[in-house]
C-alpha cells in the first residue's frame, strides 16, 4: 500500500542559495534573502536579483540555476546598477541588490564542525569544564 | 526526578496481525534524533526520566526505559503470563554484549525516504551511537553519529564537499548534588516546550528548537519539587559554529506542572542574541514565550498542544509572531499510532505575507521491541515561511535501536 506521493518545491528551493554559492564560488555561504524579502525566504522572490533570475529561466526546479546563471553574466545584468554585474558581485561576496557587502563586510560566513575551526571544541569544552568545576567546588 | 508511573509489567491487547500489510511501505513521519515521546503520558508518564538517561528526555534508554519499551511500545503477540517481564534481548545488541550496570549504550540507525517524481531520495537521517556513564551522583553523556547531508550546526568535521560528516548532537557531564536537582554543563537539548520525536514541527523551526542540531553548549538546571518541574539553561552558544559572533548567547527555560499522572501544563520561554545571525547576516535579537499541555483522557488517545509568540529584531527592525499546534496521538492497539496534526505560524503578523500552516497524518508502527515504521503525508509548508505556497509531502522512515 505505498502511497504516491510529492515533494514539495519549498523542500528543494532551501538548498538554492548553496547553489548559487557553489555556482560563482562566493567567500561565504548564501541564504534566501538573495532572492527573498526575508533569510527564510518563502513565496515568490521579490529581490531583483531574484526577478532577473526567474526573468532567465530560474523554476522551483534546482537543475535551472546554472542556465539562469549563464544568462545573467551573457545580458551583463547589474541589479543595483553600480558598475559590477550581479555574478561578479556574488563571487566577491558583494551583494547584487545594493546596500552593504553580501559577505557580513568581508568576513567570512560561518564554518560548521569543530575539527579545522578556531576554538569550536575547546570552547565547548572549556565551557563544560568550567562550570563542573564550579559545581564540584562548591559541593566541596 | 519525575514521578514513576507504571509498574513494571502489563497485559495489554494483541497487536492486529493485518498490519503487517503496512511493514512494505506505509507512508513515514518525520522522527527526531532525540526520540521523546511525549505522548507516553497516556501511561502516566509525565515525566521522562524514568526511561531516558537525560533527565528532560530522548537519546539514551535506561534499562527501565528498554523494558518499558516492550510493554508498552510494542506491539505484543499473544497473551503474557502473569509475572512475566521483558526478555535480556531488549538490551543493547539484543543482550549479546551485557554492559554494566553503570553503563548505558546505544545505537540508532534511521533512514529516510522521501518520494520525489522519478526518483525515491534516500536520506541517511541518523547513525548515532550514544553513552551514558551514571558513576553515584555523576553523569556522562554523549552521542556521535554520521549524517549524509544537514545537520551542519552538529557537525564535528567539516567537509562540504560530500560524503557526509561525523556530528555529536550531544555531550554534556552532570551531577546530582542533592535529590530532585540535576545540574549539567556540556551541549544538550533545549529546554523549551514539549520535546517530541516530530522535530519538523513549525513550532521547532519558529522558535529554534530542532533536535536535530539545535542543541546548545551551557549550563543547564533541572529541578522537580513535588508536582512542578522546572528546567532553565543559560545559553553560551553553539561551538561547533565559527567563528564566534555566529553564536546565540541567553537563556532557555521550561517549567510544568502535572496535576495528574494524565495531565501536564507548562510554559517556556527563550531569548538569544548573536551578533551575526547566522541566516540574516546581521545582529539578531530572538525571544519566545509559550504555553503546552499534554492531556491523556483516554488511554488510547493523547493531545499535545503548544502554542505561543515570538519577537525578532534583526538589524533593528522588529517584528512579532505567532506559532502553535494541535497533536492527537490515537493508539487503538499497542504499537500502531495514528497521528493528527495541525500546525499555524507567522513569523510576522505585520507584513501581507500569510500566515502558513501544516496539516499532517503519521502512521507509526511499533512492529517488535528495537525497530519501528513510520509514514508521515502532511499539506503545507516545511518551514515557518509566511508568503510560501502550500504543496504536498511524504515521508516513509524506518527506525532502529540496538
Amino acid at each position: 500500500m505505498l502511497l504516491i506521493l510529492y515533494t514539495a518545491a519549498a523542500f528543494a528551493m532551501s538548498d538554492f542559495p548553496n547553489a548559487v554559492a557553489d555556482e560563482l564560488g562566493m567567500p561565504c555561504t548564501a541564504t534566501c534573502d538573495l532572492c527573498h524579502s526575508s533569510s527564510s525566504g518563502g513565496g515568490t522572490p521579490t529581490q531583483a536579483f531574484g526577478l532577473a533570475m526567474m526573468d532567465r529561466g530560474l523554476t522551483a526546479d534546482s537543475s535551472t540555476i546554472a542556465g539562469a546563471l549563464d544568462l545573467m553574466v551573457a545580458d551583463a545584468v547589474d541589479s543595483d546598477g553600480d558598475g559590477l554585474i550581479d555574478t561578479e558581485e556574488l563571487a566577491r561576496g558583494r551583494n547584487p541588490n545594493g546596500g552593504a557587502d553580501y559577505c557580513a563586510a568581508g568576513e567570512s560566513g560561518p564554518t560548521y564542525g569543530c575539527l579545522s575551526t578556531t576554538g569550536g571544541a575547546r570552547g565547548g569544552l572549556l565551557v563544560a569544564a568550567l562550570g563542573l568545576g564550579l559545581l564540584l567546588r562548591r559541593r566541596r | 526526578m519525575p514521578r514513576t508511573c507504571t509498574g513494571w509489567t502489563r497485559q495489554g491487547p494483541a497487536a492486529a496481525a493485518s498490519l503487517a500489510a503496512l511493514a512494505g511501505g506505509a507512508i513515514l513521519l518525520g522522527s527526531p534524533p532525540a526520540a521523546a515521546y511525549p505522548a507516553m503520558i497516556r501511561h502516566g508518564y509525565t515525566g521522562c526520566a524514568e526511561c531516558h538517561t537525560d533527565p528532560s528526555g530522548g537519546g539514551v534508554l535506561t534499562e527501565y526505559g528498554r523494558g518499558q519499551g516492550v510493554i508498552l511500545l510494542a506491539s505484543q503477540y499473544g497473551e503474557r503470563a502473569s509475572g512475566w517481564e521483558p526478555p535480556d534481548s531488549k538490551d543493547f545488541l539484543f543482550g549479546a554484549l551485557p554492559l554494566p550496570e553503570q553503563l548505558a549504550l546505544q545505537a540508532d540507525i534511521r533512514a529516510l525516504l522521501i518520494p520525489q517524481p522519478g526518483n525515491m531520495r534516500v536520506l541517511a537521517m541518523q547513525n548515532d551511537l550514544r553513552g551514558s556513564v551514571d558513576a553515584g551522583v555523576f553523569h556522562a553523556n554523549g552521542s556521535i553519529g554520521w549524517v549524509s547531508e544537514g545537520a551542519e550546526k552538529a557537525w564535528i568535521t567539516s567537509n562540504t564537499d560530500g560524503g557526509g560528516n561525523l556530528v555529536s548532537r550531544e555531550h554534556w557531564l552532570g551531577i546530582e548534588p542533592v535529590d530532585d536537582l540535576y545540574i549539567r554543563a556540556g551541549r544538550l537539548n533545549l529546554p523549551f516546550g514539549i520535546r517530541s520525536e516530530e522535530h519538523v514541527l513549525l513550532t521547532r523551526s519558529a522558535t529554534v528548537t530542532d533536535t536535530n542540531d539545535g542543541q546548545q553548549t551551557g549550563l543547564d538546571v533541572v529541578w522537580q519539587v513535588g508536582k512542578v518541574r522546572a528546567e532553565l539553561m543559560g545559553i553560551a552558544g553553539n561551538f561547533q559554529v565559527s567563528p564566534d559572533a555566529y553564536r546565540e548567547r541567553g537563556y532557555s527555560g521550561t517549567v510544568a506542572w502535572g496535576p495528574k499522572s494524565t495531565l501536564e501544563l507548562g510554559a517556556s520561554s527563550k531569548y538569544t542574541h548573536a551578533v551575526t545571525d547566522i541566516e540574516a547576516r546581521m545582529e539578531r535579537i530572538r525571544a519566545f514565550h509559550e504555553v503546552h499541555g499534554r492531556w491523556a483522557p483516554l488511554r488510547a488517545l493523547a493531545l499535545l498542544s503548544e502554542a505561543g509568540m515570538s519577537y525578532d529584531s534583526t538589524g533593528g527592525v522588529n517584528s512579532v509572531g505567532t506559532f502553535g499546534y494541535l497533536q492527537a496521538d490515537l493508539e487503538p492497539v499497542q504499537g500502531f499510532h495514528v497521528k493528527g496534526t495541525a500546525e499555524l505560524c507567522d513569523d510576522d503578523l505585520g507584513d501581507d505575507a500569510a500566515m502558513v500552516g501544516r496539516g499532517w497524518l503519521a502512521l507509526q508502527w511499533f512492529a517488535v521491541t528495537h525497530f519501528d515504521l513510520r509514514a508521515d503525508a502532511w499539506y503545507g509548508t516545511l518551514y515557518c515561511t509566511p508568503g510560501t505556497e502550500p504543496s504536498f509531502m511524504g515521508l516513509l522512515q524506518a527506525h532502529a535501536y540496538l
